[in-house]
C-alpha cells in the first residue's frame, strides 16, 4: 500500500489510522527550537464523521487510504440499497444503509452526488447542497399570507420533514439547504 | 500584502531592530556578526542544515545558529556581545515557522540562569510596548508548570507513563520515541497551550535529556541549566548557561550522531574548530536566542508570517 510521509500533509489526504480511513483537515508544524518536531492534524473518520486531533512525529510515515470521491447520479432504492451511477464509466455502485446515512432524506433521483469511495464501494454520500422536493403533507396554507412569519412542518417526497413557512401548500416543491435541512424558497417553476 | 500593509510591517520590523539594538547598547553589550556560510553544521538530530556547494571545494552550510562562532569569539577574548542574523534551518515552514528567520542572540559573561532569563524577558517586554502592549513577566519552574497544567510530575514518570500521557494527548506512535521527544509533546500540548497567554512566561530548569548545550545543574543532576521564554502561547526564546566541558561537549555530540544514524538523518561531522575553542576554554557565561519573528507576530497582532514578511517561504 502506498504511504505518505507527514511532511506530504496537507487537507484533503486520505489516510489510514487504527484501520479506518481519514481525510485530513488540518496540518500545523509544532517544532520547539530545541527538540523534536511533530505535525498536529484535525482529522475526520470518513465511516462516523468524527473530528479527532491527532500529532504525528515529523518524518513518520502513515498508509495512504484507497478513497476516492466521485460524482454519481442517483438512480433509485430497492428498499435494502442506493443506486448510483458513475458519470464517466456508468458503472453503477450500490450504498447501503449505513452509508447513506441521513443523506437519504435528500435523495431525489437523477439527481447529482458526491459518493466517496473507499476499497472501491461506496462509504459516505454527499447529497448536492440544494434539492428541490415536493411538499406530500403539510397543514392548508394561508392564501396571501406571506408577511407573518409563521412557520409549519411540511412532510417531503423522502421522507424528510421541514418547517416552511405558512403560504406554502402540500403538492409545492420547494428548495432546501441539505447542509442545514432548512428551507431555502419556493421551486422556481420549470 | 496592500502597500499600507507592507510599509506597515517594515516600519515595524525597523522599529523592534532599532530597540534592540538601544537596548544592547545601553548594557554595553557589543554587536558582532560571524559568518553566515559555515564548515560545519549542528549535529542536532532535530535541526538539518541547508547544504550549500562550493564548485569542487567542501560544500559549506547555512548556519542554523550563530552559537558555535560567537562562542568562539568568547573564547578568544570578546566581551559581553550580541548579533542579529538569519539563521536557516531545513523544512521548518509553517504560521510560525521560517526556514529562513531571524535570531538575536547574545552572550553574558559572568551572568546565571536568573540574570539572562531576566534580561531576555526584560528584552521581550521592551519590544512589545512598542505597540503599547504590556506584559508582566513571571518566573515558574519546568516542574512547577507541569505540576500546575498536568497535576504531575513529569521528569519523575516512567517512560511507559509518559507513552501512555502522550498516547491519550493524541501522539500516534508515541511508544516508538524517546523521553526528550514524549518531554517535547506533552509540554507543548498540555503545558504551553495552557499557559495564560498575556503574560511573558520564563520556564526555567529543563529535564537533563532536554539539555542540550547547557551545564546540567549542580544542585540536582535531572535537571539542566536552561531556560525558554514563551508569550503569546508560543516559544521566543531558548538560553542556556553555557556547557564548557569539552569532552562532556563532544559526548553529547557524539550522542546526536548516534540518533542521527538510528533515524536514517544526513550525517554531519562534528565541528572539530569548536570543540577545540571549548578545549582551550570558554569563559563563564550564559546566552540566549530570541525568535525575532515570533516577537513581530505578537507586537503586529497576526497569526501568521505570511501576514508579516514581505516576502514568503511560499512565495519566493
Amino acid at each position: 500500500m502506498a504511504g505518505y510521509n507527514t511532511n506530504e500533509f496537507r487537507s484533503g489526504l486520505k489516510i489510514m489510522l487504527d484501520g479506518d480511513p481519514y481525510t485530513i483537515v488540518e496540518n500545523i508544524l509544532v517544532k520547539p527550537g530545541k527538540g523534536q518536531a511533530f505535525s498536529r492534524v484535525k482529522i475526520r473518520n470518513l465511516k462516523t464523521g468524527r473530528v479527532v486531533d491527532k500529532t504525528f512525529k515529523s518524518g513518520d510515515s502513515v498508509d495512504a487510504a484507497d478513497v476516492m470521491e466521485v460524482d454519481m447520479q442517483y438512480l433509485y432504492a430497492d428498499g435494502e440499497d442506493w443506486h448510483f451511477m458513475d458519470q464517466t464509466t456508468f458503472e453503477q455502485h450500490a450504498a447501503n444503509k449505513t452509508a447513506v446515512g441521513d443523506a437519504a432524506l435528500w435523495l431525489k433521483e437523477q439527481d447529482i452526488c458526491v459518493v466517496t469511495l473507499y476499497n472501491g464501494a461506496p462509504l459516505s454520500i454527499q447529497p448536492p447542497n440544494f434539492v428541490e422536493l415536493k411538499i406530500v403533507e403539510t397543514d392548508p396554507g394561508l392564501k396571501g399570507d406571506t408577511a407573518t412569519g409563521g412557520i409549519k412542518p411540511a412532510y417531503l417526497e423522502t421522507g424528510a420533514m421541514v418547517r416552511v413557512p405558512l403560504f406554502v401548500d402540500q403538492g409545492e416543491s420547494i428548495r432546501i439547504d441539505t447542509r442545514s435541512g432548512e428551507y431555502v424558497s419556493r421551486a422556481k417553476e420549470s | 500584502m496592500s502597500q499600507s500593509e507592507l510599509i506597515k510591517t517594515l516600519k515595524l520590523r525597523a522599529e523592534l531592530l532599532a530597540t534592540a539594538r538601544s537596548f544592547f547598547a545601553q548594557r554595553s553589550v557589543l554587536e558582532v556578526e560571524t559568518p553566515v556560510l559555515g564548515a560545519s553544521a549542528v549535529t542536532d538530530p532535530n535541526i538539518q542544515s541547508f547544504v550549500v556547494a562550493d564548485e569542487n571545494k567542501p560544500p559549506r552550510y547555512l548556519q542554523s545558529s550563530p552559537e558555535f562562532f560567537m562562542k568562539r569569539l568568547l573564547v578568544n577574548g570578546a566581551p559581553d556581545i550580541y548579533q542579529i542574523t538569519k539563521a536557516f534551518r531545513q523544512a521548518e515552514a509553517g504560521a510560525r515557522h521560517n526556514p529562513e528567520f531571524t535570531l538575536i542572540e547574545w552572550y553574558r559573561r559572568q551572568f546565571d540562569l536568573a540574570q539572562i532569563s531576566q534580561e531576555t524577558a526584560e528584552l521581550v517586554q521592551q519590544l512589545l510596548l512598542i505597540r503599547e502592549i504590556s506584559l508582566p513577566i513571571q518566573r515558574i519552574s519546568y516542574r512547577a508548570a507541569c505540576q500546575q497544567m498536568l497535576g504531575l510530575d513529569l521528569i519523575e514518570q516512567s517512560l511507559q507513563s509518559l507513552i501512555q500521557l502522550a498516547t491519550k494527548q493524541g501522539l500516534v506512535a508515541a511508544d516508538k520515541l524517546p523521553r526528550a521527544a514524549l518531554y517535547d509533546f506533552i509540554f507543548d500540548q498540555a503545558v504551553v497551550a495552557r499557559l495564560p497567554q498575556d503574560v511573558i512566561h520564563i520556564v526555567e530548569y529543563y529535564p537533563a535529556e532536554q539539555a542540550s548545550l547547557a551545564q546540567l545543574s549542580q544542585t540536582d543532576a535531572q535537571l539542566a541549566e536552561r531556560f525558554e521564554i514563551f508569550a503569546g502561547g508560543f516559544e521566543l526564546a531558548n538560553g542556556f548557561l553555557e556547557l564548557r566541558d569539552a569532552d562532556e561537549q563532544r559526548q553529547r555530540f557524539q550522542q546526536d550522531l548516534q540518533i542521527r544514524s538510528e533515524q536514517g538523518l544526513p550525517m554531519v561531522a562534528i565541528d572539530e574548530t569548536f570543540i577545540a575553542a571549548l578545549r582551550q576554554g570558554l569563559p563563564a557565561c550564559a546566552g540566549v536566542a530570541l525568535g525575532l519573528d515570533r516577537v513581530h507576530l505578537i507586537v503586529a497582532q497576526v497569526d501568521s508570517l505570511d501576514q508579516l514578511l514581505p516576502f514568503s517561504w511560499s512565495a519566493l
